[in-house]
C-alpha cells in the first residue's frame, strides 16, 4: 500500500469539494519567451462534438445525473491511468509495479478533482475526453516518476558534476576541443550559476533526475523547477559563447 | 559517456520556450493534431521547442498521443 486513500467510487459526487488538486505544473513564464495567452476558442461550446457536449451537460447537471457523470469520468480516468502505467511498465522498478493499482486510483482521484475545478476552462479546442485525459496522464506520470525514486538520494551538490566522464569515442582534435568544452562548462557551472540553479542543473541535466522528483524534493512544482533549469542552461550557453565555445543550437 | 550530443541535451536549445504550464494548457490540442498526422512544429512551434528540452512534458505528450492512437485503433 502506498498510502491510505479514499477508495471506491461511492462518493465521487462529493469530490469536487475536496482540497486543492495535486496538479502542479505551475511556475512563472520563462523570461525569454512571450507569455502565452489563450486565443479565442476555435469552436464554441455550441459547435462541440456531440459526445463532448453530452459530457459537459451531464457534469453541469445536478444530483444523480451529475453523480453518474462523475462516476463515468472517474472510471475513464482510472482506465487511462492504468493504460499509461502499462505503457511505461518496462521502465518501472518492481516496487512501483506492486503499487500500480493504488497509484492509478490516486491519479484518477486527483485528476477528477482538477477536472471538476477547471471545467469552465475547457474551451472546446479538443474533444472533452482528450482534455480530461491529459490530467490523468499528468497525475499518473508524476506519481510513477516520484515513486520510482522513493528511497533514492538526490545529491544536490557539485561532486557528481566533477565526476562527469569524458568521451572515449573521439580522437585527436575533436577530443581536445570536447575536453576544453567540458572544462569551460564545469567552470561556468561553478561561477555563473546561483546555488539553486547549480543544484537543479547538476541534478536534472547531469544526473538525469526527473524534474517531477526534483520538484517534490525541493517542495516546488514542475514548471518552477523547469524555469530554474531553463535559466541555468541559458546562462551556461551564454558563458560558453563568451568563451568562444561553439554551442550548436 | 559524454558525447557532444549529450552536452547539447544538457544545455538545451536557444529557442523560445513558454514552459511547462503553457505546454500543459494546449497538450490536448497538440496530441489530437499529432494523432491526425499534423507536424506540430508548424502549428505549435513553442510546444515543439518545449518538449525537446523538457523530458517530463515530452513523455506526457507521448502518453496522451498513445492513448488517442489506441482509441482510434480500437484497443
Amino acid at each position: 500500500m502506498v498510502r491510505q486513500r479514499r477508495r471506491g467510487t461511492g462518493n465521487i459526487a462529493g469530490r469536487s469539494a475536496l482540497p486543492a488538486p495535486a496538479l502542479t505544473v505551475g511556475g512563472p513564464p520563462l523570461e525569454d519567451a512571450p507569455v502565452i495567452t489563450d486565443s479565442p476558442p476555435s469552436q464554441s461550446a455550441a459547435t462541440l462534438d456531440e459526445v463532448s457536449n453530452d459530457w459537459l451537460r451531464r457534469l453541469r447537471a445536478v444530483d444523480a445525473e451529475r453523480d453518474d457523470a462523475l462516476a463515468d469520468l472517474h472510471q475513464l480516468l482510472v482506465r487511462v491511468a492504468h493504460a499509461e502505467a502499462r505503457r511505461r511498465r518496462s521502465a518501472l522498478p518492481d516496487a512501483v509495479v506492486a503499487d500500480l493499482d493504488d497509484l492509478c486510483l490516486q491519479a484518477a482521484d486527483d485528476a477528477l478533482v482538477s477536472i471538476t475545478a477547471k471545467l469552465d476552462e475547457f474551451a472546446g479546442r479538443s474533444r472533452f475526453t482528450t482534455w480530461a485525459i491529459k490530467f490523468a496522464i499528468f497525475e499518473i506520470s508524476t506519481r510513477l516518476r516520484r515513486h520510482a525514486w522513493r528511497g533514492r538520494t538526490v545529491q544536490l551538490e557539485d561532486e557528481s558534476w566533477s565526476r562527469l566522464p569524458d568521451t572515449n569515442a573521439m580522437t585527436g582534435q575533436q577530443r581536445a576541443e570536447h575536453r576544453d568544452l567540458l572544462a569551460e562548462l564545469r567552470r561556468a557551472v561553478d561561477e555563473v550559476l546561483t546555488p539553486r540553479q547549480r543544484d537543479v542543473f547538476v541534478a536534472a541535466a547531469v544526473q538525469e533526475v526527473p524534474i517531477d522528483v526534483l520538484a517534490e524534493r525541493l517542495a516546488s512544482n514542475r514548471g518552477a523547477v523547469y524555469k530554474t533549469l531553463h535559466d541555468a542552461r541559458r546562462k551556461l550557453r551564454g558563458a560558453l559563447a563568451d568563451a568562444g565555445m561553439e554551442v550548436t543550437a | 559517456m559524454t558525447d557532444p550530443e549529450h552536452v547539447q541535451d544538457m544545455l538545451g536549445h536557444s529557442v523560445p520556450d513558454h514552459g511547462c504550464d503553457a505546454c500543459f494548457k494546449v497538450m490536448d490540442e497538440v496530441a489530437e493534431a499529432q494523432a491526425a498526422g499534423e507536424d506540430i512544429s508548424r502549428r505549435f512551434p513553442e510546444v515543439a521547442a518545449h518538449v525537446r528540452d523538457c523530458a517530463a512534458c515530452r513523455e506526457d505528450l507521448e502518453g496522451l498521443r498513445a492513448h488517442l492512437e489506441d482509441e482510434a485503433s480500437g484497443r
